[in-house]
């Protein structure tokens, strides 16, 4: 059966993009093999480990779990999207930076965006929350406490700026 | 060729991924291309399924080019929700939380194991839950109880199904492989019903039970009118115990009839269920009607 590829509408970190894709490319697919995005990883493939986070339209999604036909329309936004312009890092990035929040950083993506959907939607979560919240972002090197010290310190600096 | 590990759904058959612009549409490729097109809406187990091999479709069906799918509205006759709304949408909806706050209590309590894939939670519809009996164990009960009505359309126009008939005996669904959930409506209910839905989380692998009840009692907050208990979990099928409501109808409010009633509800929703499980159901029930007589009395209540 000869397939027909399928236009995509879609804006990834503020820029774009109108491509043909064939229906089965899922999201990290689309990000990773035809934007170059590789921040975002390809490990379990079957919507465990989190690795894989974007946000899709504010909504921490797992990108190895939905058809990239999906996000048609949408705004998608990957780790490379979180620095500003200027290479300022988020305060998230930089919060995980002063907490030596990760070692190897294959997970690291994933648990950026995930928090900063959590705190965007939750910007005060208490540790319980945090901990509820991310435990769809698995880790194998640095266990799990640097990363939601980084997470509540930026929560608490949000408070303070408030 | 089975995939290799990175391949992903690289290993499956290609599809033609079909965007209708109607219902009608949809339904007519149901029709034409049977077993070999599947629908999908948030996608949450039709990728589940696809890249576990379970189903090779050719054809996706893509629901959300359908325009008017998606939606929470309440009029005089009540509430409807759009098969394409998600759960997520509708937790945060301000008209369900005033409409029908228990669908919302048993979306919300979902949370903590959907939380670890929080964007099923995002992605996943009311359609998609209500497609499968596993899968719509959580919210069905509070749909029952709340008298909620699926809207199903096909090629020959539309219909409406309680929510308990939606499958049969074996789990299979009442609507025909070549029909489309449209929405949900769930009537208006008079303000003194207390409604209630709880859960409980086996230990150590145990499986979930939750319970929707339903209570209304007379003018004078003596007698029990009516009430209805629907239990998910026990069994494969969500089950009411239209039996043990008996021992409560039409009398006062009581301790025992309320332990009563519930014992004899967890019999008789528990099928072959073992001692513990039965025990467990008997418990969770007895809660939820206490609570729901609270509910029904509304502010004067002292506590049941
Ligand atoms: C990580 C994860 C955690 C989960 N946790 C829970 C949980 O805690 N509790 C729980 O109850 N469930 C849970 N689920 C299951 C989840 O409920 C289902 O994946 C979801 O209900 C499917 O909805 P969907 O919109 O994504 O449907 P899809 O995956 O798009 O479709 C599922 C099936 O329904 C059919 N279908 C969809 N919409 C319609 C329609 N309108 N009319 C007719 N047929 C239709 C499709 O053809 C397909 O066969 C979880 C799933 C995942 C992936
Ligand atoms: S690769 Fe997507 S969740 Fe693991
Ligand atoms: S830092 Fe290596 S997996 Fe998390």
């Amino acid at each position: 059966m000869d397939i027909a590829k399928k236009i995509l509408k879609v804006n990834v970190n503020g820029r774009p993009y109108e491509l043909l894709i064939k229906p089965k490319t899922t999201l990290l697919q689309f990000l990773r093999n035809d934007l170059g995005l590789t921040g975002a990883k390809q490990a379990c493939m079957d919507n465990s480990c989190g690795a894989c986070t974007v946000i899709v339209d504010k909504m921490a999604v797992k990108a190895c779990s939905v058809l990239a036909l999906q996000v048609n329309g949408r705004e998608v936004m990957t780790v490379e999207g979180l620095a500003s312009r200027d290479g300022k890092l988020h305060p998230l990035q930089q919060a995980f930076l002063d907490y030596h929040a990760f070692q190897c950083g294959f997970c690291t993506p994933g648990k950026l965006m995930s928090s900063k959907a959590m705190l965007d939607e939750n910007p005060h979560p208490n540790e319980e929350e945090i901990r509820r919240d991310m435990e769809g972002n698995l880790c194998r090197c640095t266990g799990y406490t640097q990363y939601i010290e980084a997470i509540k310190a930026v929560a608490q600096k949000k408070e303070v700026a408030k | 060729m089975q995939s290799s590990f990175f391949n992903d759904l690289d290993g499956i058959i290609e599809f033609e991924y079909l965007e209708p612009k109607t219902t009608k549409e949809a339904c007519a490729w149901l029709n034409q291309y049977q077993e070999n097109a599947k629908i999908i809406a948030g996608g949450t187990k039709l990728m589940a399924s696809m890249r576990q091999r379970k189903i090779t479709p050719r054809y996706l069906i893509n629901l959300k080019s359908i325009l008017n799918l998606e939606f929470i509205t309440a009029d005089e006759e009540g509430l409807r929700i759009g098969a394409l709304t998600t759960l997520y949408a509708i937790s945060q909806s301000s008209i369900a939380n005033d409409k029908a706050k228990i669908l919302v209590e048993a979306i919300q309590q979902r949370e903590p194991g959907v939380n670890q894939a929080r964007w099923a939670y995002y992605m996943a519809t009311m359609g998609g839950h209500l497609s499968h009996p596993a899968s719509s164990v959580d919210i069905a009960p509070p749909l029952i109880i709340l008298g909620a009505k699926a809207v199903v359309e096909g090629l020959k126009g539309w219909k409406t199904i309680p929510l308990e008939d939606l499958f049969d005996q074996n789990g299979e669904a009442a609507f025909q492989k070549d029909e489309v959930l449209t929405e949900i409506r769930i009537p208006k209910l008079s303000a003194d019903i207390g409604l209630v839905y709880m859960k409980s989380g086996g230990s150590s692998g145990a499986p979930t039970f939750n319970t929707a009840v339903s209570l209304q009692l007379d003018g004078k907050h003596v007698n029990v009118e009516e009430l209805r208990i629907v239990v998910g979990g026990v069994t494969p099928k969500i089950m009411e115990a239209r039996e043990a409501v008996g021992f409560m109808k039409d009398k006062p409010i009581d301790n025992d009839l309320i332990e009563e009633t519930a014992r004899a509800a967890a019999k008789e929703v528990g099928g072959r269920s073992d001692a513990e499980a039965e025990g467990r159901a008997q418990e969770l029930i007895e809660e939820a009607i206490r609570q729901a007589v609270d509910r029904a009395i509304g502010e004067f209540a002292l506590g049941y």
